[in-house]
């Protein structure tokens, strides 16, 4: 083998570790996005902003020189609690009312905050220290970092614990209730309202976290959530819409894609790629790579 | 005990939109019966039943449950005084297991000792239900998800037990099974309101009936009677 194709692989396994942390991140938000529209059939388009106002919070903590794990804390919260006032007094009062609606509520809410955002916050970017100091490690000529790595083994700690919690405890499986059957959730004597809520705020603390998390690759800015939100809407799609392993998948599969686009090709294509794999995957299989691509569930 | 009914509606009207689907209806429930509404395909039965659980909400009327009103209450509040329905075309949650539906069915209950007597109860009253607990409800037939919709009812150990058509669209052999079942409920001390258009079964194992016609009830008496009404055989009955 020549030199040149050894480094070609080099290169590419490099590629493969960076798309697998990055795309832990776009699953990290992925997973909010189809749960939310697992059991209310609503694509949010304002979880990005979920994350951009999470991610504000840890950094004004941050800035009061709070230690990391306070405001990893309070990007959780703080995303958690601004969808459940989202939820409450915006999309509560029109479920219901048709998908078309829900749909430009979204898009409104999620315009609401990004521009009342640059009003307070400044659209200035500023920048979020890494979770922990960074180390990287060589391996032959691939480079890790302890941060990579952390954010890897969290993300597959969230799945775990997801499958635990729709699996083993009472409130997850009346999310899973609620989601397949709404009225007959309630006919149980589920408060739908309350699991829907709850589902809103697991949701955001997850965009959240990823939010501050991202620190180590992007700043923060009040438009941040436009486009991980549009790659976590993709994400979500490509891997089944409404199955939490699948916004997984989605996530890995978009993050790998890019790292792939940008570092062989052109980092121009960077963002074009995910768009592409939607497109073929609508094609190929509309439901998603885990979807039943059969009718929609009730 | 109350000798109060524990269900009495008075002048009960239901609309989606325009269209006026329960007209000014009347009716009580005594503890321990089971009574049937019977109806043809239309007539307001499912509407009614929603409007008593909560699904939807009365345009006029009072709904009294074990001595309280519950009219503008929500369905899961509905559910937490101790009403319960099995509602038309099953409704299971298709994507849980079998057990988990009727753990659902429970959902708001603490006392695990009940629970598991209760669990037992529906087991021997539907062993298929036992055999297969662990498998999606959706790999179950029509007859046995209709079985689990009953038993997933029941798993709330309601004071009152609301059933919308059990025997709608499932195999002859099992209509019997269902019945039977309803029967030993009834036997074991709970109260049910049975929505029927197998007027001959629902009226051979029910205390009273009112019959549903176009949103408005226009017959009531005792079942055993209204088996030989002449209006009933014509209409319902088929002879
Ligand atoms: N969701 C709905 N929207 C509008 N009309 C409805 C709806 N559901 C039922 N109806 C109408 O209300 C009337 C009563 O329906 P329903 O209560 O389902 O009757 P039944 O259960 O006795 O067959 C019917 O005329 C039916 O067409
Ligand atoms: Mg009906």
């Amino acid at each position: 083998m020549s030199q040149d194709t050894i480094y070609f692989f080099w290169d590419c396994l490099q590629y493969l570790i960076n798309g697998i942390a990055q795309g832990s991140l776009y699953a990290m938000v992925a997973l909010g996005y189809t749960m939310v529209y697992g059991i209310i059939r609503l694509v949010n388009f304002a979880h990005g902003e979920f994350l951009m106002m999470g991610a504000f919070c840890g950094y004004f903590a941050l800035k009061f020189n709070l230690p990391m794990p306070v405001a990893i804390i309070a990007s959780m919260l703080g995303a958690g609690i601004v969808a459940l006032i989202v939820e409450r007094l915006i999309y509560r009062p029109i479920r219901g009312e048709g998908r078309i609606p829900a749909l430009i509520t979204a898009i409104g809410a999620s315009m609401f905050f990004q521009y009342t955002g640059q009003l307070v916050f400044g659209a200035d970017p500023k920048t979020v220290r890494p979770v922990f100091t960074e180390v990287v490690y060589n391996f032959g000529e691939v480079n890790v970092s302890n941060i990579q790595i952390f954010i890897f083994f969290l993300t597959i700690f969230i799945l775990i614990f997801l499958w635990w919690l729709t699996h083993y405890t009472r409130i997850g499986v009346a999310m899973r209730a609620a989601s397949y059957n709404l009225k007959a959730a309630e006919l149980m004597g589920i408060n739908t309202n309350r699991i829907i809520a709850f589902t809103f705020f697991l949701g955001a603390s997850l965009a959240g976290l990823a939010g501050i998390l991202m620190g180590y690759t992007m700043s923060v800015e009040p438009m941040m959530g436009l486009s991980l939100g549009l790659k976590a809407f993709v994400a979500a799609v490509v891997g089944g819409i409404g199955i939490i392993p699948g916004a997984a998948l989605g996530g890995y599969i978009i993050g790998i894609a890019e790292n792939m686009v940008s570092g062989l090709y052109k980092s121009s294509w960077r963002d074009g790629v995910s768009f592409f794999i939607l497109i073929i995957i609508l094609l190929v299989r509309p439901g998603g790579i885990l979807g039943k691509n059969s009718k929609e569930k009730v | 005990m109350s000798t109060h009914p524990i269900l009495e509606i008075k002048n009960l009207n239901t609309y989606y939109g325009n269209i006026h689907a329960v007209k000014n209806i009347s009716l009580s429930i005594e503890r321990g019966e089971i009574v049937t509404l019977l109806g043809s395909n239309g007539a307001g039965k499912t509407t009614t039943l929603h409007t008593i659980s909560g699904l939807l909400k009365a345009t006029a009327g009072e709904i009294n449950f074990d001595n309280q009103s519950i009219q503008n209450l929500p369905a899961h509040r509905i559910t937490a005084l101790g009403l319960a329905q099995s509602p038309e075309g099953r409704q299971i949650f298709a994507n849980l297991s079998i057990k988990e539906n009727l753990d659902m069915g429970a959902y708001l209950r603490r006392d695990n000792a009940g629970i598991k007597t209760d669990l037992e109860f529906v087991y021997n009253l539907f062993p298929k239900l036992l055999e297969r607990r662990s498998q999606l409800a959706q790999t179950l037939s029509g007859g046995e998800q209709q079985m689990l919709a009953i038993a997933r009812a029941y798993m709330s150990r309601p004071k009152l037990l609301l059933l919308d058509e059990p025997s709608l669209g499932i195999a002859p052999i099992l209509v019997g099974t269902i019945f039977r079942a309803i029967t030993e409920i009834n036997q074991n001390g709970m109260t049910i309101l049975l929505v029927e258009q197998n007027a001959n079964l629902a009226l051979k194992i029910s205390h009273r009936a009112y019959v549903l016609t176009n949103g408005e009830i226009t017959l009531q008496g005792k079942s055993s009677e209204l088996l030989s009404n002449p209006e009933i055989k014509k209409a319902y009955l088929g002879n």
